[in-house]
């Protein structure tokens, strides 16, 4: 028998609506149900559902210490990686407007940083940032009488060394996204700029940006969720320590249910990750809403 | 029409002979006879022929495995590879156990194995006494369940000692106050050797490096029901000992502050390439190494002595190592299964070619490479007063808080004391839900 019309639509969709639900509906659910569950895989738990996996983190002290360094790793990192991909992505159209050779290679060297799995990235600046003498930035320290620095055994160095390791793995993606807006922004409005005699900076903050708008909040968005929920490079760039100094929320999550084997409460910092990302995001998009709607009223 | 039967008989003769001259006794994922009906499967996670990187080895492991099946034609092994990552494939292993999916035999990490033994079988009547009793202490323990049945087969074990530098360390120390006498002075001497350096960041290298020191002063970590003791009684001030120790040892120079950014003992043979150490708690596994990072003269500087202690006549390591858990109650299977883990991975040449330390005095006093090397008998001294982890499942947790206490007391964040109820609160907070 033929399907009607609409019917055949819906069929289109089946197969994306099945994968959705399956893989990733699914699995949220369950992450949830485990999270008001006492259960690990080494221990039977009770069969019950509890809050205690929630209080019992909330009541931690070192539930906010983690909560305090995931929120300036988050932050600075996001930070330097909107600043530098904005900064990358400006010079690597005004090289290509001036014709410049080498730009596709500058933009693939870039973008190297991204395509890296997180634990290489993690082992790359291991390698870079070690103490012992065999560490390739305190060598050139040490050689210029600056003197060796403690780049992954001092708490506040060790959370500057992660942060900065995640900056220049996310710097590329955000390149990429800032790169694709400002080529589909409209030449006239860099040429009206030129004409009414605006500076480099003055066209930058008063058209570029604005007019940039969406594509820096999608950004945002992308890139504050790949943060929050970044662990491979921390894990094997300092393994959350020393003490408890670059553990964040995502690591704490995997530690837990990797490590302790306790799977209701990586699960119940997971949901809370899973919470913190959706709040960021409902912001953000309302924050589109509204510049939109204030561009349209305009 | 005889002749042409004789003809056809003779045909298949050969045909058979030929394909059973072709059989292929090991394949991508079957040890055995494929003809075979009694089918073994088998979760393997190390020390595999299809994992091993090194040649000699991966020869070893296939011929061994040919061996076994030629001598077991009724038998094949259909072989899963587990995870890489120990975690990980512990974690599926025991899922598998739960829902009754597991596989007739599995290699355990050790010190998971007592989480394994409600799903383990017997193989009491696969063992003779003599061979029982010739596995180490800590060994036979392990493998022997609740009920004093052997469940499985610790095959390979580990020990750690003081590796240091001839050339630097004279006489290896004995006791703490030595080693920070001795490793103080070569740091103070030359600013690109450090006397000792150790693992205190967030890795289980850390808990097992200064276990040996908890251990020889009697300390222990949990009780008999799995109960978490090591903040109280003589238990805690073993405790401070070490704490105060480690934080006096950084604190005189005689350890640098990046010792906080270890976490494994593997990372010390980048101090022995870089000649920048003098001393560093080791693995067996690790002087064999040495020979492939630096020339032979330089890694023959490097000696292994016991690990220091509190007082010179306290003394202990740290085992771990690899088990065979036998999950399969068919009685023939389970025989198979013992021919197979004594004659591929007990056998005493596995140990020569792989390095790794095998678990029987009978294989140190009788074979010649053990006998005859000097290593090799420090190693078995070790082991006579070595003690393994607790497999109760609060013992993750214990091992993550202390390796977060070392480096609070090492970068000042806490006194030892405080790092040491912290770790304690968060344990206790843990225990109590499980």
């Amino acid at each position: 028998m033929l399907l009607s019309r609409k019917n055949k639509r819906f069929a289109f969709f089946l197969p994306m609506v099945v994968w959705l639900l399956v893989f990733l509906l699914y699995p949220t659910l369950d992450l949830i149900r485990l999270s008001f569950k006492d259960i690990g895989f080494v221990t039977e738990g009770t069969s019950g559902y509890t809050f205690e996996n929630y209080t019992q983190l909330f009541q931690h002290s070192d539930f906010y210490t983690i909560l305090r360094v995931t929120i300036i790793f988050v932050f600075f990192s996001v930070l330097f990686q909107m600043f530098l991909g904005f900064v990358l992505a400006r010079v690597m159209v005004a090289g290509e407007d001036r014709g410049l050779v080498g730009t596709v290679v500058v933009r693939t060297s870039v973008l190297i940083g991204w395509v890296i799995p997180g634990v290489v990235v993690g082992i790359i600046w291991n390698l870079f940032l070690t103490e012992s003498t065999t560490g390739i930035l305190n060598y050139w320290l040490n050689a210029w009488g600056i003197g060796r620095l403690p780049f992954l055994s001092d708490p506040t160095w060790a959370l500057i060394s992660v942060t900065v390791a995640n900056i220049w793995r996310g710097t590329a993606a955000s390149m990429i996204m800032q790169y694709a807006g400002l080529k589909v922004l409209p030449n006239e409005l860099h040429e009206a700029a030129v004409i009414d005699g605006a500076s480099f900076i003055q066209e930058t903050l008063y058209v570029t940006i604005p007019a940039m708008k969406p594509v820096l909040y999608t950004n945002l968005v992308l890139i504050t969720i790949k943060t929050v929920n970044t662990f491979d490079s921390i894990i094997a760039l300092t393994g959350g320590g020393p003490g408890r100094s670059t553990e964040v929320l995502a690591l704490s999550a995997y530690l837990r249910v990797f490590r302790q084997f306790d799977l209701g409460s990586g699960a119940a910092i997971a949901v809370i990750l899973f919470v913190i990302n959706l709040v960021m995001t409902l912001i953000y998009s309302r924050i589109i809403d509204f510049e939109e709607e204030k561009g349209r009223a305009a | 029409m005889k002749k042409t039967l004789i003809i056809m008989l003779a045909a298949v003769f050969l045909l058979t002979g030929a394909v059973s001259a072709q059989t292929e006794w090991v394949t991508e994922n079957r040890i055995g006879n494929p003809d075979a009906e009694n089918v073994i499967t088998m979760t393997i996670q190390q020390f595999s022929y299809w994992t091993s990187s090194y040649e000699g080895r991966a020869n070893y492991l296939k011929e061994a495995y040919e061996a076994w099946a030629r001598r077991n034609p009724d038998y094949q092994i259909r072989v899963t590879l587990g995870s890489k990552n120990i975690g990980e494939g512990m974690v599926k292993i025991i899922e598998q156990a739960k829902v009754g999916n597991e596989a007739d035999i599995a290699q355990i990490d050790s010190f998971f194995l007592p989480r394994f033994y409600p799903y383990l079988k017997s193989i009491d009547n696969y063992l003779t006494e003599e061979e029982k009793n010739d596995f180490f202490g800590f060994v036979r323990e392990g493998m022997t369940n609740n009920d004093g049945e052997i469940v499985a087969i610790w095959n390979e074990t580990d020990v750690r000692g003081l590796y240091y530098r001839k050339d630097l360390v004279p006489e290896a120390p004995e006791t703490w106050d030595e080693l920070i006498d001795v490793a103080s002075e070569i740091s103070a001497a030359d600013n690109n050797v450090d006397g000792y350096v150790f693992p205190a960041g967030r890795g289980e290298g850390t808990t097992f490096s200064i276990l040996p020191f908890y251990w020889a002063q009697g300390g222990k970590l949990v009780d008999e029901t799995g109960r978490p003791v090591f903040n109280e009684g003589e238990n805690r001030e073993y405790f401070i000992d070490i704490l105060n120790f480690l934080e006096e040892l950084v604190a005189s120079g005689a350890s640098p502050s990046r010792v906080t950014s270890y976490k494994t003992l593997g990372e010390f043979n980048n101090e022995v390439a870089a000649k920048s150490a003098a001393m560093f708690p080791g693995g067996n596994w690790q002087k064999n190494m040495f020979y492939d990072i630096v020339s032979e003269e330089e890694a023959d500087k490097w000696e292994i002595a016991p690990l220091p202690q509190k007082e010179a006549n306290m003394s202990s390591s740290g085992s771990g190592g690899w088990v065979f858990g036998i999950f399969t109650e068919d009685e023939g299977k389970k025989a198979a299964a013992v021919r197979f883990i004594k004659e591929v991975y007990m056998n005493p040449e596995w140990f020569e070619i792989s390095g790794y330390l095998p678990t029987r005095n009978s294989v140190f006093e009788n074979y010649y490479h053990f006998r005859s090397n000097k290593y090799q008998q420090q190693f078995q001294k070790f082991l006579q007063t070595s003690d393994a982890r607790p497999g109760f499942p609060i013992y993750p947790t214990i091992s993550s808080e202390i390796q977060v206490a070392v480096a609070d007391v090492i970068t000042g964040s806490k006194t030892p004391e405080e790092a040491l109820d912290n770790a304690w609160d968060n344990v206790m907070e843990q225990y109590e839900s499980m």
